[in-house]
């Protein structure tokens, strides 16, 4: 397996308090991670670290090392690493800052300055791939909460980053909205994309991630397949919810198959 | 909302880069030539202006809300200090307000951001200030909206907007979301290889017979100004 993020005991703190407290991890090529934890545990400020945004744009005390691809992103600028690490963040009207749907996707790729022929190419292929080549000339404030935030991931995903990053994709989200865009992450996921999702919602993650990370209070409780580490009833402990879908199959009668309490 | 309204109106399809020389030479007038008479002409060409751009002038009026008020200012300020001739200068700074803010207006309903970043650059505006400004222009409707939100919560819990004090109420709440709202845009930005010290703005404008045209009529027009 190829490593594409690793992360060796990493400490920060935004001021006196530490936000993360001696985080190791190695996340291989292909791999499709969840990150849950309660309020304030640092998933945000993990995600932020992957891709160079701590300690380059928030500043505070950061001590470790992280690299992403081989590059340290101590050494590189966030820029730099946007070639290599993708990433969407909550809030979609954050970073739309484009009058034309179709310029929104074309912003990472001119800052690449690609052939203008090579930039329309990308800018049909994941606007068809999310649905929203018709509305390619429309002012991205029209569009609906569930297509800004395809429009913020293809806009992402046409820079073709090895690693894709999303904290809370599903939270201004639909339930049904929510299950479409997993169903895509999942497709990328199959494609080879490494994913690195950042969740409040332990049922999305069930049937979608092939990992799962349980970070408090910046320490890393619980890594392993999301089965697994989504049933144990300690989760429970931290502010989480075990799944439905997980208690469910745990309440099913062995002999009627019928499900007893859910 | 304080944005580009797409039309297909002659100053529509003016060229950026005219239409700021032109703002600037409109400006220019404003303030050189302070008299009644030149305030009442521009205010009447303004009309026209934004007639052919088949936009609504009541339109800045709604995008302005009560900031409106602000233009009335000068009147009562005037009147306070000088009660015999203050009502006539009042008028006149009054208009002269007025008269900067619609047609400054007018050029941002008529122009895409796009266009008006790269006609910056092209005028060799550093690209900076030319992004900040652009991006400033995307956001102003989107803070306008924030400001309605945060006025409408702040009056359900009893909260009205006095004259004599600081809306703080309003400002703090205001300041705090657009300043995380700038902090994720400059995250999202240089997460999509934007790069703050090495902006690239390709200027793809290009002038049609209407704008030479226009181009060749400015230094006539000030000739005969002045």
């Amino acid at each position: 397996m190829v490593e594409l993020i690793s992360i060796r005991n990493l400490h920060f703190s935004y001021s006196k308090k530490p936000v993360l407290r001696g985080i190791n991890l190695s996340i291989d090529k292909g791999e499709f991670v969840g990150v849950i934890g309660p309020v304030g545990s640092g998933k945000s400020t993990l995600l932020f670290a992957m891709n160079g945004v701590i300690p380059h744009l928030l500043g505070g005390n950061f001590k470790g090392e992280v690299s992403i691809c081989g590059m340290s992103t101590r050494a590189y600028k966030v820029s730099e690493l946007s070639r290599s690490v993708g990433i969407v963040l909550q809030s979609p009207d954050s970073q739309i800052f484009s009058l034309k749907v179709r310029d929104e996707v074309a912003f990472a790729l001119e800052n690449r300055k690609l052939p203008r022929e090579e930039i329309e190419r990308r800018v049909d292929k994941y606007l068809k791939l999310f649905g929203l080549h018709s509305m390619k000339e429309e002012d991205p404030n029209n569009l609906s909460e569930g297509q800004k935030q395809k429009l913020a991931l293809a806009s992402t995903l046409a820079m073709e980053p090895e690693v894709i990053l999303m904290d809370e994709p599903s939270s201004s989200l639909d339930f049904g909205a929510a299950v479409e865009l997993y169903a895509i992450l999942k497709d990328l996921n199959n494609a080879g994309r490494t994913i690195v999702v950042v969740e409040h919602d332990t049922e999305m993650l069930v049937d979608n991630v092939s990992r799962v990370l349980i970070l408090k209070d910046g320490k890393i409780m619980s890594d392993g397949p999301p089965k697994k580490v989504l049933s144990d009833p300690r989760i429970e402990r931290y502010g989480l919810k075990i799944p439905c879908q997980l208690r469910c199959s745990k309440g099913k009668n062995t002999k009627t198959g019928r499900v007893d309490k859910c | 909302m304080l944005v580009f309204i797409p039309r297909s109106s002659p100053i529509h399809r003016v060229d950026a880069r005219v239409k700021i020389l032109y703002l600037l030479f409109l400006l220019f007038i404003l303030v050189v030539k302070q008299s009644f008479e030149v305030l009442i002409i521009f205010s009447l060409l303004t009309i026209v202006l934004y007639h052919i751009a088949n936009i609504p002038l009541k339109q800045s009026f709604e995008d302005f809300g009560t900031g409106w008020l602000f233009i009335l200012l000068p009147i009562l300020l005037h009147v306070l200090i000088n009660p015999q001739t203050g009502i006539y200068t009042g008028v006149m700074s009054s208009l002269f307000l007025l008269n900067i803010l619609l047609i400054s207006l007018l050029s941002i309903y008529t122009t895409e951001v796009k266009s008006i970043l790269q006609a910056l650059v092209f005028f060799k505006v550093p690209s900076e200030l030319a992004f900040i400004v652009t991006i400033s222009i995307r956001f102003l409707p989107l803070m306008q909206e924030e400001l309605d939100r945060i006025r409408i919560s702040q009056a359900l819990r009893g909260y009205e907007l006095s004259p004599l004090s600081l809306p703080l109420p309003l400002i703090v709440p205001l300041l705090h979301s657009s300043l995380r709202r700038a902090m994720e845009l400059a995250i999202s930005l240089e997460s999509r290889g934007f790069d703050p010290e090495n902006i690239h703005v390709a200027v793809e404008l290009e002038l049609g017979a209407a704008d030479y045209l226009l181009l060749l009529l400015l230094p006539i027009l000030l000739f005969l100004l002045f």
